[in-house]
């Protein structure tokens, strides 16, 4: 399998370079702030030409395809590589969800791997607080986007977000509005 | 006494008369309205008697068919599954039927940048090693969730490779969003003629960033790369937070350069939509930011417009070498993606 794939990934390559993700892998991230959790919702897609880069982390036994166990690994090592932070102090993300598309896809550059994460707060105390992430995922041939999903309860504002220049350090401020 | 009750007569006489033109006015924009919708349920009507029951059967879906609903990409069809017609394998005289119908739904404008677009795709499948099946005029998908209908709600799909127009109909309501209007190659020539399906886009967007000051541009400049849309295909009810400058830090001028970029997207529908949608995008105005990520060229940069009622999105695309050159927008309104306003869905 391993041996086939360059020029497996030539022929799609050479086919398909006007459609598809290339030489990146995009990791867009968005971001629901609650009063009592945090949820992370982190989109996946690797490009053609950093496949096979990826595919040997993800696939540790090299036999072609992304098992249970693997997967498993794969979310813990995504898990690794986020450190968030609420007003100074980190949170402990636990692994969501975790679905691969079909290889074919991936290889193509249109497979969108799905990570979901999410950590518990306790007592959100009004008042303003900053959320801050970092990802450290395969810096190397990563770009990332990160977005914060309008609040679903109207106490919680957004105040502000602030990036780095390649979006792998976001920091959040936002008010937990006070209940008169 | 007779001078005061004669400047009140004229006062009632006048308000009257305003109130009737206000009152013809609605009716006239309500007459329109439906008139449109007639005519549009008219045109799908004549498209569908063209066809055998087979090929009817492939066009129609349920109106509650949710898989069917979000089926639409940028992708190419060899990438992303499209299910309806395609367009390769109707007759000449049902391909013209397709496009009258979608001249009917849209505006002139809106008509002529979708030839653009499916013309542009044609472009890219001749310079791509000879044809490549996965691009061209032939691989658009047309096809229709519920019946055409003056009353009940039900939606024209039509999209290939850079194009998804969702055009949802209930009753005197048009509504276009979520669609993706984007383009590959952006500029080209055909017979002869320069061809820029998306340039007033760009070339207005780039007017109105170049037109802020310093302090405004601190606002509205993003400091940090946007490498593709943040609400593109897959992203149906999510709404994120504005950033950007807000309309109201802009002068009026500049409003009116924003305006204008706005409509190249809430104008693709027909005309009588357009001005009562571009009407609900003035009465928000204030509210509407305006982002820019990237360099102050024109088709280089990301930039988004975020309202009530409205979000564009532009990113240009480093696949195929020149960004200028591959660009993707996405048209939504976070309040009546596929019309659920009207159709509480």
């Amino acid at each position: 399998m391993k041996r086939a794939l360059p020029s497996l990934l030539l022929l799609v390559f050479a086919s398909n370079t006007q459609a598809h993700r290339l030489d990146e892998y995009l990791q867009a991230t968005r971001i629901t702030v609650a009063t009592n959790r945090i949820d992370l919702s982190i989109h996946l897609t690797p490009g053609v030409a950093v496949f096979d880069q990826l595919f040997p982390v993800i696939d540790r036994d090299h036999d072609g395809r992304v098992s249970d166990k693997e997967a498993a690994t794969y979310a813990r090592r995504l898990l690794k590589d986020l450190q968030v932070r609420l007003d100074g102090k980190p949170l402990n993300l636990a692994a969501g969800d975790i679905n691969f598309p079909p290889l074919s896809d991936a290889r193509a550059g249109i497979g969108v791997i799905r990570f979901k994460a999410a950590a518990t707060i306790d007592g959100l105390a009004p008042g303003r607080h900053e959320l801050v992430l970092e990802n450290r995922h395969l810096p190397a041939i990563s770009v990332y986007l990160v977005n914060v999903l309008a609040p679903k309860n109207d106490a919680i504002q957004i105040d502000r977000q602030i990036r780095n220049k390649n979006q792998s350090n976001y920091s959040l401020l936002f008010t937990l509005k006070s209940s008169k | 006494m007779q001078p005061i009750l004669s400047v009140r007569n004229t006062t009632i006489s006048l308000l009257v008369f305003l109130a009737t033109i206000g009152m013809l006015d609605s009716v006239r924009l309500e007459a329109a309205a439906s008139g449109q919708t007639q005519k549009i349920v008219g045109a799908a009507n004549a498209f569908l008697e063209t066809l055998d029951d087979t090929q009817r059967g492939r066009a129609s879906f349920a109106s509650d068919d949710a898989a069917q609903r979000v089926r639409w990409s940028n992708l190419p069809i060899s990438m992303a599954e499209r299910r309806g017609l395609r367009m390769g394998d109707l007759k000449q005289s049902q391909r013209d039927a397709v496009m009258k119908m979608l001249a009917t739904a849209l505006s002139r404008m809106g008509y002529e940048k979708v030839v653009g677009i499916i013309n542009g795709d044609e472009v890219l499948r001749r310079e791509s090693g000879g044809g490549s099946p996965a691009f061209g005029k032939d691989q658009f998908y047309v096809s229709f969730m519920g019946k055409p209908s003056t009353t009940e709600p039900w939606m024209i799909q039509f999209g290939g490779h850079h194009l998804a127009l969702n055009i949802t109909i209930v009753g005197r309501e048009n509504i276009l969003t979520p669609s993706l209007i984007a383009v590959q190659p952006a500029r080209y020539t055909l017979e002869g003629k320069s061809v820029r399906p998306l340039g007033r886009e760009t070339d207005e967007a780039l007017e109105l960033v170049k037109s802020l000051d310093e302090s405004q541009s601190k606002k509205a400049i993003l400091g940090f790369q946007m490498r593709d849309l943040v609400l593109g295909p897959g992203h149906d009810g999510e709404t994120i937070e504005p950033e950007g400058i807000k309309a109201s830090g802009l002068t009026d001028a500049q409003r009116e350069l924003l305006i204008k970029l706005i409509s190249e997207w809430s104008g693709i529908i027909h005309e009588t939509a357009a001005a009562e949608k571009m009407a609900e995008i003035k009465a928000h105005l204030a509210d509407t930011w305006f982002a820019w990520s990237g360099p102050l060229e024109a088709g280089k940069a990301y930039f988004r417009i975020q309202g009530p009622t409205i979000v564009i999105e532009y990113a240009p695309q480093r696949l195929g070498g020149d960004v200028t050159m591959h660009l993707h927008t996405m048209y939504r309104d976070p309040t009546d993606d596929y019309g659920k306003k009207f159709t509480g869905k």
